[in-house]
Parts: C-alpha cells; structure tokens; sequence
C-alpha cells in the first residue's frame, strides 16, 4: 500500500514537472532560460510571437526577447481614454512628469494589452503594462528571455583586433516580421547606418543590409544615411520594408533583398519637407483596403493607401524638381498633430499618444472607422 | 425563572459589548495610525520606507498632493513593522504620503541632493569659433551623466547674431544620441539641409549661412541623471566661415620627427579641425608594419593637432600610422567620401578602404 502511494505521488510529481515543462515551451522559447536580462535600457519595444516581447537596449548593444506569459487571447481590445498619461505613469514611478520618459509603447497583438517603455531621470528602466485604467509593473527580475548581442558589422568587416569598443548604435527602430527581428541604428559618431535582419529564434546569425538610396539632386545611389523608424508593408504579394530617413524622405525596399552583400536599392516614395521627422509607422486595414500611418514631429499623422504606394511604381532616380513637381505619393493629413507612438490596438482599433494642444498627453483608441 | 440572575447575565452581557466595542474602536484606531516612519537609502537613493501599523489592508503611498494613482511598489511585513520599497527609488527632495483609502496616515520627505557637486559642461567641439558653413555636428561633453528624460534641444537656443533672430539648427531626434554613461551629447546639424539640392535644403539652406554668427546657449534648467542642474547657462559663439569640401587625406598630414630612445611626441597636424571624438579613436601606430605601439593621444590646437605620446621610448625603425577612412572633418567628409557629393564627382565611385597608412622613420 505504502509503495502504491509512493508511486501515486512521485507520478504525481512528474506529470506537474512535464505540465510545468510542456506548457510555456514552443520552438520560439525552447532556447530561452530563467533569471534576470540586466536590461539597461529599454529604447524600442516590438511583439513577436506568442507573447514574446523584444525589447531593443542600446546601451548594452542587445536585442533580447522576453517571454511574458501573456497569451490570453483577446479579439477586441477595450476602449481607452487616459488623460495626463505622463502625469499618471510619473505619480505610479513616485516622480514628476519632467523625471520621466515614455521610450516606446507596444501592444500584445494576442491580449491586445498596451506595453511602455519608460525610464526615470537616471536612466533607470522600467517594463508598465496598463491592465484597465491603472499600470501594472513588468518586473524582469525573474523571467524567461533570451538576447543577441549586436554585432558591429563593421568592425567584424574590417578585422579589428585592437579591442577597441565597438561602434555604439543607437537602436532607431525594431519589428518583428516572419521570424525575423528587424533593427535599424543610428550612430552616435559617423553619418552612418545600420540595418540588420536577426533570425528568432536566435541562432547568432545577422544579416546586414546595404540599403542604398537614391540621392535625387546629385544623381546616385548613397549607403550612409540613417534611418529613423520603419515598417513592413505588403504590396503585390512582396513585403516591403518602408524606411524613412534623417535627410530624405520615405523610401520602400524589398524585403527579400535585404541580405549580406546584397546593395538594395530603394525607391522614394514620398516627400515630406524641411524640418520635420516621422515619429512612428502602422498599418491597418479597412473595409477590404489597406493603409498606411504615420506621425510626425511637425505634422499631423498621414495616411498613405497601400493601392497610392503600389501604383507608384517609377523608381525617383530623375532630378529633385521634377520630383518635387510630382510629389511623390498622394498622403493625407489626419487631423491628429503631434501624436508620439502609435500601435495597432486591434483588427478595428488603433492606440496612440498625443500631445494636445494644451500640452496635455492623452493616450486614446480611435476606430479606424474614423482614420 | 430568577429575574435578578436575568437582569445580571443582561448587564454582564451589556458589559461584555461595551468592553467589546471599545476593543474595536481602539483596534481600528490602531490600524489606522502609522508610526516609526523611516527611508532607508543606498548610496543617495532612497530606496524603501518602513513604518509601523495595524495592517496594511487598502494602504497606500502617493506622491504628495496626487489624488487618484499611488505608487507602484512591494510592501513586506514582520508583524506591525512594514516596509515599502517602489519599483524605482523615491525621488529627491520628493513629498510622499501614506493613505488608506482617503486618509492621510503619515507624510515623509526624501532628503535633498543639493550638496552634491553640480555637472559642468566642460567642452563644446568644435572648439573653434569659426566652423564650415556646412558644419554637420556639435559635441557637447559633460563632466557628469546627464539627465536621461526629455529632449536636449528643450534646453539649447541658438540666436542669430547677424539677422537678430533664434534659428533651428539641429536635427530632432526621438530620442537623443548620447554615449553609454550619458556624458557625452551628439547634435547633427540637420543633414536635409546640408546636402545640397534635397527638399530641405532646397526650401530653407544651410543650417549655418556664411557670414552669420551665432551664439549657441546650453540652459542652466538642464540636470543631471541626479537631478542636479548645470550651475549657469554656457554660451558658444560660431561663425560660419567657407565651405568644405575636401576629404581628409592621411598623405598631406604633418608629421614631428620623434628621436629614437625619447618618449618624445608624435605631432600629427591634420591641416584641418577633425571630429574631435573620431579623431581621437580613428588612429594607431604600428612598428614594423605589424607591432602595435601604445601610448596616449591628446588633440590640441583646437583639434587641428593630434600628439601622440608612446607609452615605451621610440626605438629606430618604420613606423606607419593607420587611420580608419571613418575618420571625419568638422563637415562629415571622410577618407572615402564627401558628406554632400559635389555633382563634379559623379563620375568618381566612392572609394571603399577601411584604411589609409602613412608611414615614418624614427631615427
């Protein structure tokens, strides 16, 4: 009898181990471990699959992937309307709007929870998630993650062995796009670019793009200008990696083409004007037709079709004025200005910060009905 | 049935309530008074704070003052003694009161940092006044880590001295191009307007107009990642001179002759201003085209001049110096290109070294 219980129990115990072992475990976490990242900063935030979040650290040079647990699947997101957001998350941190900084907001695409980024006046990093009206602390004291350092593809190149420190880039923009992660950096030095396509799960294996631009006003291609955010769009069945730069405007690439050795070169597709800078880039779906966001630092948010941008097919490889003349792809300015992050919240319903008019940061959702 | 025996059990029982609610009350009183309130720092961060109370059920800490969302944070306890410790350390010089439910328990203060040294802005590059006027970037160096929220331009005016009116020169970033420990700022001219013929450009020219002087004021309400604040506003006066349009070329470089057995200075003048910070990590020495020399490179003459001061003494012989092509003058041109390619250069493809040797003979 004794024994029967004995091995009642110890069966027990290892249906809990398995259950324990089986239940958060896929081919995207297998390689993942327990314990603490050491994050030090959390400059961009992408979701991935399953829950997994990437979290872009510029200061320790890394992509790492942070598996959340949070996979409770949701269709449709609840509304927000939060206003003096940065008052809200400064008095959740023990601070005051002027100590604290909201890096990047990403949404969970699977519990369509809304995720921030943001850190306090020493730098100090911290993971929110907002759960109805109120924050919740993302603690990564103990979670299961994996990272990949990123390699500086030019010092691999030039076969430095001085063991000087390695170029710092700052991490412009991060997406996660069929099993690829997607970084671009800007240099805190050099005019210089880097572009980079990191297979997840991670096998230490990076690609770099060459993205070569069309400098319309002195007639050639040119590698060195950074890019400052992007997105992944769909045209014509191709993925397209839509980039816009620090000193021209947005540029379309195919994504297939961005390999190692590979000079991709991209067409321009729009203008957007003396000073002024894009701040985010979505994309949504409405009544059967796809579009194309993005928010500014100078203008309203403009909506692109995807059918404007895929039949604008001649590659701007002619003098600037006769560009200017056709202005490249029709856009249109939504009336949102200065909206500072968006994300898709859900299949009908987009997420975004804003800075309104009185100076206030509002985060709302907004039916894509009404953009 | 005893009567007097029922009014007693009636009285005891009346007695047994009062003495019962009186409990109550005092036990509630209790729990809602919070004694012994202390922080408890690490270095000058004021990580936690403890107090005693009844129990902790529905408190609270808030920043003074805010009335809906409290402080995010761990409270663990040992009997009446609590501890609360909030995800980031509590703020200098920050009020904070602990709550249950509408009432104000008790109000702690974190002490102040003000006797800490303040940052110092301790070099702006170019150190020059006089700048091309196709300038790509400033370097502002801090002698401490500075603030890491906000945005740096927040805290930057430039004025045009010549037409009497603030210019925007630089380029807004989302976020700010600074170095690991926060020490060191990167401020790119706004690069849409350098390069020549692109719409921004076009429609507003140059960031820097030659002829024109400016002053470039860095604000005292900037802080430290303490929440220290630069102790006065720092100014800098540049003058856009002519344009540059010439790569560096290692070949035309100025080179001392150190004597072999000395630990004399190698002097190494570009002809130019050089990017301060490329400068300085672009470079080494080799001997015999293969033995790395070490030493330390300081620039001088207003980054015109690198010397170079080996750590062991000069032996006879060749030496190379081998400069990375990334290495930049105050306009972004490096070894292998233009920032802004002149249309007469189209014909030419962009060269692709990663590096240019020159060598020397110590004798």
């Amino acid at each position: 009898m004794k024994t029967i219980k004995w091995g009642l129990a110890l069966s027990g115990i290892i249906l809990i181990f398995i259950a324990a072992n089986t239940k958060n475990t896929s081919k995207f976490t297998a390689n993942f471990s327990m314990g603490n990242p050491e994050i030090a900063s959390m400059d961009k935030l992408t979701f991935g699959p399953e829950g997994i979040l990437f979290i872009g650290d510029t200061k320790n040079a890394a992509i790492y992937a942070i598996n959340t647990l949070d996979f409770q699947k949701k269709a449709e997101a609840e509304e927000v309307n939060i206003k003096a957001f940065d008052q809200k998350i400064a008095s959740t941190l023990g601070a005051t709007t002027d100590q604290i900084q909201i890096n990047d907001m990403a949404v969970n695409p699977i519990s369509k929870s809304i995720y921030f980024s943001v850190n306090v006046t020493d730098g100090t990093p911290v993971l929110l998630k907002l759960n109805g009206q109120e924050l919740e602390h993302i603690s990564l004291q103990e979670v299961s993650y994996d990272k990949i350092a990123l390699e500086d593809a030019i010092a691999v190149n030039a076969e430095d062995k001085r063991g000087r420190p390695l170029r710092v880039w700052a991490i412009s923009d991060l997406k996660y796009h069929n099993g690829k992660v997607l970084v671009s950096g800007l240099s805190n030095k050099e005019f210089g670019s880097t572009f980079r396509s990191i297979t997840f799960p991670f096998d230490d294996k990076q690609d770099y793009a060459s993205l070569e631009i069309w400098h319309a006003a002195h007639g050639q291609y040119e590698t060195h200008a950074p890019i400052k955010t992007f997105d992944i769009i769909e045209l014509d069945k191709t993925d397209y990696l839509m980039a816009s730069y620090t000193c021209t405007p947005l540029v379309l690439f195919p994504l297939n083409e961005l390999k190692a050795g590979v000079h991709a070169k991209g067409r321009t597709v729009a203008e957007l004007g003396a000073g002024n800078s894009p701040l985010d880039m979505i994309s949504y779906e409405k009544e059967g037709k796809k579009y194309f966001l993005m928010s500014n630092s100078n203008r309203p948010v403009m909506r692109i079709k995807y059918d404007e941008i895929a039949s604008f097919k001649e590659s701007l490889t002619e003098p600037v004025e006769e560009f200017a003349a056709t202005e490249g792809v029709v856009y249109d300015n939504l009336p949102f200005p200065y909206v500072l992050q968006m994300d898709n919240l859900d299949d009908k319903n987009v997420i975004y910060l804003q800075r309104t008019s009185d100076g206030d940061l509002v985060l709302r959702s907004r039916t894509t009905k009404w953009m | 049935m005893d009567v007097t025996a029922g009014q007693n059990n009636y009285k005891k029982i009346k007695l047994f309530l009062i003495f019962f609610y009186v409990l109550l009350f005092l036990s509630c009183t209790q729990q809602d008074v919070v004694k012994s309130v202390s922080l408890q720092y690490s270095g000058d961060k004021a990580i936690s704070v403890s107090f005693e109370t009844g129990n902790t059920q529905d408190l609270k800490i808030f920043v003074r003052g805010e009335a809906k969302t409290s402080v995010l944070g761990e409270i663990k306890s040992l009997g009446h003694k609590h501890s609360f410790t909030p995800i980031v350390p509590f703020g200098a010089g920050q009020s904070y009161e602990i709550r249950k439910g509408e009432k104000n328990l008790a109000l702690f203060k974190v002490k102040n940092q003000s006797k800490l040294d303040p940052p110092q802005l301790i070099n702006i590059f170019p150190s020059k006044d006089t700048v091309p006027e196709n300038l790509l970037k400033l370097y502002l160096i801090f002698s401490s880590p500075m603030q890491e929220v906000g945005n740096a331009l927040d805290f930057i005016r430039v004025y045009n001295e010549t037409e009497q009116r603030e210019d925007e020169l630089f380029l807004k970033l989302e976020k700010d191009l600074w170095n690991n420990d926060h020490t060191r700022l990167t401020l790119w001219l706004d690069p849409g307007r350098i390069k020549t013929g692109l719409i921004p450009n076009k429609l507003k020219g140059l960031p820097l107009k030659q002829g024109n002087s400016y002053t470039l004021t860095v604000s005292d309400k900037w802080k430290s990642a303490r929440g220290i604040a630069l102790p006065k506003n720092y100014t800098k006066r540049i003058v856009a001179g002519k344009r540059d349009d010439n790569m560096p070329n290692i070949l035309t470089w100025e080179l001392s002759s150190p004597r072999a057995n000395t630990k004399d200075a190698l002097r190494i003048n570009f002809g130019e201003s050089m990017d301060a910070v490329l400068a300085r990590e672009s470079l080494r020495i080799l001997f015999q085209g293969e033995f790395s020399v070490g030493g330390n490179y300081r620039l001088d003459e207003q980054e015109e001049v690198i010397l170079f001061t080996p750590v062991n003494t000069w032996k006879k012989g060749t030496y190379d110096i081998i400069s990375e092509s990334k290495i930049e003058d105050l306009s972004g041109n490096n070894m292998n290109h233009l920032f802004d390619t002149n249309t007469a250069d189209l014909k030419n493809s962009f060269l692709s070294e990663t590096h240019y040797k020159r060598s020397f003979i110590v004798q």
